[in-house]
């Protein structure tokens, strides 16, 4: 095919660390128990249904480390298993219960099949272990995975701190070695945060390319000759990629944007809050709080408290339109820039993968219409990711990206404002203790008792730099959690570092807390010493 | 030289806070956007008592605190505002240009008039908010190309995206709130 352009769909897959072994059930660990029901599993069965029936398409999946290691967790894998029992053994009951109801039923059957389908995949096709599922992905070459920062930190603010920049990009990119068995040559900057500072430690972490939002590289230096419609180079010569605010605003928009049809999924009619208090107790939250299930029988229907029951087919044909609709405002987008740029563009969309199946319930659907109908209905582009757009196109303009985050406002304002910014002189007091310590402690300082406190320092501050919970400061909801979790990460790295400054390290909290919070097993603190 | 001790896990794990202070005498700044810095300080009580007998013997008192503004260009070291703190404060946000380098003072106005830095910060950047001036010979482009191109690329949106509002409604909705 001789296409005019490309489209370069980029799904970053992220959950902050969440692990309470110290809990029998814990309500935050269901973001990532909902996470694979809704999106993960549908995900890898969509690409795993077009690599299967030979259509040509092409995808970039950022797995976060965090999400990796929660991954390949075996405690968050055996409890991921008794949700879906659980799930499984409640639609059962629903099936039994709507049975004079055939609208309700229907959808009961529905979900009854799709958990045991899900259980299927998870237990016996992947042994529990999604990694594999991403990896086989890999191996079929329409998938590129690539990873981000280590915890999810946002770098542009940790400008005078590169050591902790640092030690984001290289634990991140160890973690993701350690998963696939390759450094990845992608690299997704937390919330799209970059800092032109930055840009040299992202070559020496060894990334080939990366992504800003489109005022990264409409306001670069020099003039971008291109817009955001070809990648740039930084000086120390990192590709970075602009994203495309057309494509962003016709998928994640809930007013202009497709997810806010009324034939699709409506998010909150559950059944966990909809049926009987006693009915519904033991697939609830342990404490007896109401939660949702993920069972939802409604359609969005329209601004109107009165939902009417979901139609899967017609949802299915919606996101059939949707993927066409997105697909033509794209051959005309390309269409155009070829003409005025004179060689192929680069479209490149970006997304949270968790908002196609958990927020846009048909999201995955929609994924799987769009990429057959690139593939059959159309001649004008080709899907495309990055990696092999900088090999078929290696002559690029080479400037210096301007400070720039995806956030509101383009900047930094979610991370930093009043309801969040007393977080930042611990994160950087602990970047400067972590600093100093790296280099007191030198790699061959042979003491394990030493080695292995500094190590659990450093996951301390890690699991506290995650940009998740100053977000989430920000938006009001889970509020209390992300202040204990920061509370804890603080208050624990203050701990250890008192201990190994009096040289009294206490071995039984050492040992709890590496088995708390475990993430980066093998993490060496030296990372820190830059 | 290091002693493995078995206090109680629990004991410990119940410790566990966020420390009010470390000790420090020092005032960080940081970017915001291109039109606010935040700085955020801790000052040693022992640096301010000093300064204070100090001003005593020179029969001057403490007369406001402030932050003053350091802004380049024009040139190093211009002051561009003295900013009045209040006593409780510990950090501030404020405004300044896109494009200029900055860093700050905080310090005290004494009763005589004079100013007394107390602490001075690192230097930062804001980032410039708009089209660079430097055209690359290689890549030329214009001012008319750059903004039909700048248009396409959705740049008068800038800041302005859905993204935070649909996340924002997202984390809502994992919140599971009826």
């Amino acid at each position: 095919m001789n296409s005019k352009g490309y489209l370069a769909i980029v799904l970053h897959a992220h959950l902050p660390y969440v692990r309470h072994p110290e809990h029998e059930d814990f309500l935050e660990e269901d973001w990532l128990y909902e996470a694979i029901t809704e999106t993960y599993l549908p995900l890898i069965d969509v690409f795993n249904g077009l690599l299967r029936d030979n259509v040509p398409f092409r995808i970039t999946l950022s797995l976060s480390p965090t999400l990796i290691s929660m991954l390949q967790d075996t405690l968050l894998q055996d409890r991921y298993v008794r949700c879906l029992d659980r799930l499984i053994e409640l639609t059962d009951r629903e099936k039994h219960r709507t049975q004079s109801q055939p609208e309700f039923h229907q959808l009961a059957v529905f979900y009854h099949d799709r958990f045991s389908h899900n259980k299927e995949v998870f237990v016996n096709q992947y042994k529990k272990n999604l990694i594999t599922a991403f990896a086989q992905l890999q191996k079929s070459g329409a998938v590129e995975l690539i990873t981000c920062g280590a915890t999810h930190g946002y770098l542009p603010l940790l400008e005078s701190y590169p050591s902790s920049v640092k030690a984001q990009l290289q634990v991140g990119m160890d973690c993701f070695e350690k998963a696939f068995g390759f450094r990845p040559k992608g690299f997704w900057l937390p919330e799209c945060g970059f800092h032109p500072a930055h840009e040299k430690l992202l070559h020496e972490a060894g990334i080939e390319y990366t992504f800003v939002d489109s005022h990264g590289i409409l306001f670069a230096s020099p003039r971008p000759r291109y817009g955001i419609f070809a990648p740039c180079y930084t000086p120390s010569s990192v590709a970075v990629f602009g994203r495309d605010p057309e494509t962003s605003r016709s998928v994640w928009s809930s007013k202009e944007g497709y997810p806010g049809d009324p034939a699709y999924r409506e998010f909150y009619r559950d059944i966990g809050f909809d049926l009987d208090y006693d009915y519904m107790r033991p697939y609830i939250n342990g404490d007896g709080a109401r939660t949702a299930t993920g069972v939802k029988y409604y359609r969005i229907t329209g601004e109107t408290a009165q939902k009417e029951p979901y139609q899967r087919q017609w949802a299915l044909s919606r996101a059939a339109e949707h993927a066409g609709n997105f697909m033509f405002n794209r051959e005309k987008q390309i269409e155009h820039l070829y003409k005025k740029m004179g060689r192929p563009p680069i479209i490149v969309a970006p997304y949270d993968a968790e908002l196609l199946g958990h927020w846009w319930f048909e999201g995955p659907e929609w994924l799987n219409f769009l990429f057959r109908k690139i593939a059959y209905d159309q001649t004008v582009f080709e899907t495309i990711t990055p990696g092999e757009y900088l090999q078929k196109f290696k002559k690029n303009q080479t400037l210096m990206p301007s400070l720039s985050s995806w956030g509101w406002k383009g900047y930094s304002e979610v991370w930093l404002n009043g309801s969040n910014d007393w977080v930042y002189r611990h994160l950087h007091k602990m970047s400067e203790r972590m600093n100093s310590l790296a280099r007191l402690y030198g790699d061959a300082h042979s003491d394990i008792l030493v080695r292995r406190t500094l190590n659990q320092m450093a996951r301390e501050l890690l699991l506290a730099q995650s940009s998740d919970w100053a977000f989430i400061l920000k938006t009001g909801t889970f509020v209390e959690y992300a202040r204990r979790r920061l509370r804890e990460h603080i208050g624990r790295f203050q701990n250890l570092y008192e201990q190994v400054q009096s040289r009294c390290i206490d071995e039984s909290y050492l040992s709890h807390l590496e088995s708390i919070d475990n993430i980066f097993s093998d993490i060496n603190y030296q990372v820190y010493a830059a | 030289m290091f002693q493995a001790t078995q206090s109680s896990i629990h004991s410990l794990a119940e410790r566990v806070t966020v420390p009010q202070g470390y000790g420090d005498h020092k005032i960080v700044l940081q970017v915001r956007d291109p039109w606010m810095l935040h700085a955020y300080w801790e000052l040693s009580a022992e640096v301010i008592r000093r300064k204070e007998e100090e001003l005593k013997e020179r029969e001057a008192t403490v007369g406001k605190w402030i932050i003053r503004v350091y802004e380049e260009p024009p040139a190093a070291g211009r002051i561009k505002e003295d900013i009045e703190l209040n006593q409780i404060a510990d950090n501030w946000y404020f405004q300044v240009e896109h494009d200029h380098t900055y860093y700050v003072d905080i310090g005290i106005i004494s009763s005589d008039g004079s100013f007394h830095s107390l602490a001075r910060s690192n230097k930062v950047k804001t980032p410039r908010f708009g089209m660079s001036s430097v055209i690359d010979e290689q890549w030329k482009c214009l001012g008319e190309e750059y903004w039909e191109l700048f248009a396409l690329s959705g740049g008068f949106g800038i800041g302005g995206s859905s993204f935070m509002e649909t996340r924002e409604n997202f984390l809502q909705r994992m919140g599971h709130t009826p």
